[in-house]
């Protein structure tokens, strides 16, 4: 009976001291804790990303009076039947309570439930990888010197300072590497390229067309982050950054042939490929006493409707007008720079 | 020297001792979860390793386990409030495993057959050396099985998210998403084991022969 009395005694010392043990514990940690777990949702439009159980998910969503209203979740690299699975339960749970506080995590897909949760409060955050991407129209009138200083914290690039010449550099982006090419000329950019073959089509991708797009038409390399793409947004400067650093002044006449001067053309059959904004872009074309017949322009990794029908009405253009020359289609700058770049190897090889 | 490389080659808990297997296959999806559950391990090994071994004369043997769980739980649970607070990536990417760790068979284990044995210097060298035997495990079937399923090596800091390094080996159309289930950490785990023995049992035969 004593030596019961003993275990029992012993065995209630020893919890009582590492019952202390976590107090003392959970006191440093409690309040660190519930701080990070509370999140306060101030009004406007945000975008982040997280890792889930398969790679990254990306959510975008808008505040509107405290309250999360619209939400977009896209996490392509988790399991279909599972992960997949979960998004849409989690994006219904999470705007019935219209924050992610209390939202419990979806049985079976913790790590992308934690994913999304994790995106939403590193966007709320402005954490790494993400950013407020801009404010509800209401606010931002109150708020325009605001957004100014946000840019301002960019480095501007001095346009004078650019040397003559063709650059081209590359960073790492949202998926994978960026690369850029660019020709100066008098410190005004042209043929602005973007490739990021890493990016999700829709979101980094999309955005470095329209980038590359600005920046051919303002023939500055200085540009407005896009929303929702700031990871890609932020490696097309990084880029172009890269560039200027490395290729400071290099004189490559690679696309000096094409600039406005006629091709000279010999008679033949040509064909030549090069890399689009999805994957290779080939043509292929006959000549005949100098003019161009039979253009045929297979772009089948180019998105749809956007390369995919810019080389269909560069290819008609051509067709059309027997000549090499075309004008770039605007929001497929990459497609179109990819073709004009396998006519050049198609008549490299034809010589 | 030689009784801290034996839990790393010789006793590795995981290919040797086949302990703590539960938690190797499920948080070796990511070098970067498992050098986190690593990490948790040793800490917790060690101090319960040193707990119990300052300890071993007064627990009386009869509820030795019960006592040894108590102390092993109460520094899990720690390291679990820690890792919350400070590192919570980490935490909310091994979930429950991290509180499985009280059930994980090396510490109670090691508790039991080396710590109520021997001295606090002795027991605290043997936790840390089970500790890296056991984070070597994770690391090496997280390599395999993260090169397998994501054709990439990649590496991110748990405090601030940043990539610290991602090598893409080979393009991911050729990558077998399997690799990333828990099928996938089996079959990693059996290959690898079975090689371990081949070469553990090549060695002791050498032993044998001199």
């Amino acid at each position: 009976m004593k030596k019961t009395a003993y275990l029992a005694i012993f065995l209630a010392v020893v919890c009582g001291v590492c019952g202390v043990a976590l107090a003392g514990v959970n006191a440093i940690t409690a309040p660190i804790i519930e701080a990070m777990n509370s999140v306060t949702l101030a009004d406007g439009s945000y975008s982040g990303s997280a890792n889930g159980f398969g790679g990254p998910v990306n959510v975008s969503f808008t505040v509107s009076g405290g309250v999360i209203t619209e939400l977009e979740i896209s996490g392509d690299s988790e399991t279909p039947s599972i992960g997949g699975a979960a998004i849409p339960e989690l994006q219904a749970a999470i705007l019935e309570a219209g924050t992610i506080e209390g939202v419990d995590t979806i049985g079976g897909a913790t790590l992308t439930s934690n994913g999304v949760f994790n995106a939403i409060r590193s966007a709320l955050d402005g954490g790494a990888g993400s950013a407020p991407v801009e404010n509800e129209p209401v606010e931002s009138e109150a708020a325009q010197p605001d957004e100014s200083e946000t840019e301002s914290t960019v480095e501007t690039i001095d346009m004078t300072s650019v040397g003559d010449g063709s650059y081209s550099g590359s960073a790492a982006g949202f998926g994978g590497d960026v690369t850029v090419s660019f020709d100066v000329t008098g410190g005004v950019v042209s043929n602005f390229a973007v490739v990021g073959d890493g990016e999700t089509p829709e979101i980094g991708g999309a955005a470095a067309e329209s980038i590359a797009e600005a920046i051919n038409t303002q023939q500055d390399l200085n540009f407005d982050a896009v929303s929702g793409a700031t990871v890609t947004s932020g490696a097309i400067r990084d880029a172009i950054d890269a560039a200027l650093q490395g290729g400071n002044g290099v004189e490559t006449p690679v696309s000096d042939e094409t600039d406005g001067q006629p091709i000279a053309l010999s008679d033949g059959s040509y064909s030549g490929s090069a890399n689009g904004f999805g994957g290779e872009v080939s043509v292929s074309f006959d000549v005949t006493d100098g003019t161009v017949s039979n253009m045929v322009i297979s772009a089948e990794s180019e998105t749809p409707e956007l390369g995919g029908a810019a080389a269909e009405s560069i290819a008609d253009a051509i067709n059309a007008s027997g000549s090499l020359d075309f004008d770039a289609v605007s929001g497929s700058t990459v497609t179109s720079t990819a073709i004009e770049s396998a006519i050049n190897a198609a008549l490299g090889q034809g010589e | 020297m030689k009784g801290f490389l034996r839990g790393i080659v010789k006793e590795n808990p995981v290919f040797v001792l086949y302990l703590g297997l539960c938690s190797t296959l499920a948080i070796t999806t990511s070098i970067n979860n498992a050098l986190g559950m690593g990490v948790c391990v040793i800490a917790v090994l060690i101090c319960s390793n040193a707990i119990i071994s300052a300890m071993r004369h007064i627990i009386p043997d009869e509820i030795r386990i019960p006592v040894f769980i108590v102390i092993i739980a109460a520094l899990v649970k720690c390291c679990a409030l820690l890792l919350q607070a400070y590192i919570p990536s980490i935490y909310s990417a091994m979930g429950v495993y991290i509180d499985l760790i009280v059930v994980n068979c090396i510490v109670l284990g090691r508790a039991e057959a080396f710590a109520s044995k021997n001295g606090i210097g002795a027991s605290i060298m043997d936790g840390l050396s089970m500790g890296l035997g056991y984070t070597f495990a994770l690391l090496l079937i997280s390599l395999i099985r993260q090169i397998i399923a994501t054709g990439a090596i990649a590496l991110e800091n748990p405090m601030s998210g940043a990539t610290i390094f991602n090598l893409t080996l080979f393009p991911s159309e050729f990558t077998v998403s399997m690799f990333g289930t828990p099928t996938g950490a089996f079959l990693t785990f059996a290959v690898v084991a079975a090689v371990f023995t081949v070469w553990t049992k090549k060695d002791s035969k050498k032993a044998g022969e001199k």
